[in-house]
């Protein structure tokens, strides 16, 4: 996906303007703004950018700009190139191609993350994790809802599960998925792009693990919920402990039962329970 | 002993919505800052404000690691929310293209006071009217206070 840049000169404008410019360009499409010394530049996706209506709006209030495609590429390349590896509880090891494990692990991972979320230095993975390790997976279906690198599908397969499907909305994180999934030899992982909108709910899955973000665990609760079998296992996490009543209540007013949360800092994940019946 | 400073870098993103694309991805990625976990943790800390464009000052210290502080929205466009005006006047002192009444100078003063180098709410409140005055925005009514 390309994205368009328009630079705007903003050393000769009145002080109150640019910010009349980013309310403006925001109401065209622009995503988001980067501010420097005498320019403001403005980024929105070039499908979805309204450009004429831009180019016309800046050129009736007399402001130059240029505009710029930026062809897609991995940003994050760069630390990607020279990250550290990850351990969790002394069980699991995340690491990539240049790293060598210095011992033994009983779950070992190997990611190439490519601009997708989930290589374990974010509190939010390790604490999925945490609960994870607590858990039997043995011949288990799981749904990984939000899984970004998969590293959590690629853990519940070396944990025994028989089947897993993990879903993202994110074409870079669906690509790079397939690419870890080949680089740990998984066998019972199938990805798939989606929102949650389309999936089966009709109680597939043991375990749902879903490591998004507290807005997207609302508006997605009766997906998730649907979707469990009887006596099934919810996993929630990219929550900070602030959010944590409003989850409670939602999830438990559908009737899950809250067993625990891990915690790091102010980060939390959220295990609930189905009825058995 | 304090960590060097970097870089500081000024966006403006949508709450809730930071993705790696630009201008997050280069301006972050460039540095060696792993751009996934900005994105999951300013995503968190906005979501009580989803697609509402939101300053970010992002600290960018020399180990590769980083702050960030998120401002409230800049008081021009929350004065032109509140006017339901899309654009300032090209003359303010002469074309008016819209007004606004002291409350929601008030409401979007007391919004911006933590951003503002105000002691009070009507010190913070006069800037906020004076910043709708030189957008050719009217404050309708007498002040609430003494000036």
């Amino acid at each position: 996906m390309t994205y368009t840049k328009i630079q705007i000169k903003t050393s000769s404008l009145p002080d109150f303007l640019p910010d009349i410019l980013i309310a403006k360009l925001a109401d065209m499409g622009v995503e988001s703004f980067e501010e420097q010394n005498d320019s403001l530049f403005a980024y929105g996706k070039t499908e979805e950018l309204q450009l004429d209506d831009v180019a016309e709006f800046l050129t009736q209030m007399i402001i130059s700009f240029e505009m710029e495609e930026i062809p897609e590429q991995n940003w994050n390349k760069k630390w990607e190139e020279n990250f550290k590896f990850v351990e969790v509880d002394d069980k699991v090891l995340i690491h990539a191609d240049f790293h060598k494990p210095e011992k033994l692990y009983p779950h070992v991972i190997k990611i190439h993350p490519k601009m997708a979320f989930g290589t374990g230095h974010h509190q939010t993975t390790r604490l999925v994790i945490r609960h994870m390790l607590n858990l039997d997976f043995n011949a288990k279906t799981v749904l990984d809802f939000g899984a970004g690198t998969a590293v959590l599908a690629i853990l519940a397969e070396q944990m025994g599960a028989k089947s897993i499907l993990a879903v993202d909305m994110d074409e870079w994180a669906i690509n790079n998925a397939n690419e870890n999934i080949q680089i740990n030899q998984c066998k019972t992982i199938q990805v798939k792009q989606s929102n949650g909108d389309d999936l089966k709910t009709d109680a597939l899955y043991d375990v749902i693990l879903a490591n998004v973000n507290k807005n997207a665990l609302l508006d997605r609760k009766n997906i998730l919920i649907d979707g469990l079998k009887p006596s099934g296992i919810l996993i929630l996490s990219g929550l900070l402990e602030n959010d944590l009543p409003e989850i409670q209540t939602a999830y438990e007013k559908s009737g899950l039962k809250f067993e625990t949360i891990n915690q790091e800092n102010e980060w939390i994940a959220v295990k609930f329970v189905k009825s058995a019946i | 002993m304090a960590k060097k400073v970097e870089v500081l870098i000024k966006l403006q993103i949508r709450g809730g919505a930071a993705n790696p694309s630009p201008p997050v991805g280069p301006a972050l990625g460039a540095k060696g800052v792993n751009i996934m976990e900005f994105c999951k943790q300013f995503n968190a800390r906005t979501q009580e404000q989803p697609g509402k464009v939101l300053p970010v000052i992002i600290t960018v210290y020399g180990d590769k690691s980083f702050d960030f502080v998120i401002k409230t929205p800049p008081a021009a466009v929350q004065v032109l929310e509140a006017s339901k005006q899309k654009k300032g006047s090209a003359e303010p002192n002469r074309v008016k293209v819209g007004s606004v009444t002291w409350d929601q100078v008030k409401e979007i003063a007391e919004i911006k006071m933590p951003d503002l180098n105000c002691f009070t709410i009507e010190s913070a409140m006069k800037m906020v009217a004076g910043t709708a005055r030189s957008m050719g925005i009217n404050v309708k009514g007498d002040a609430p206070f003494d000036n």
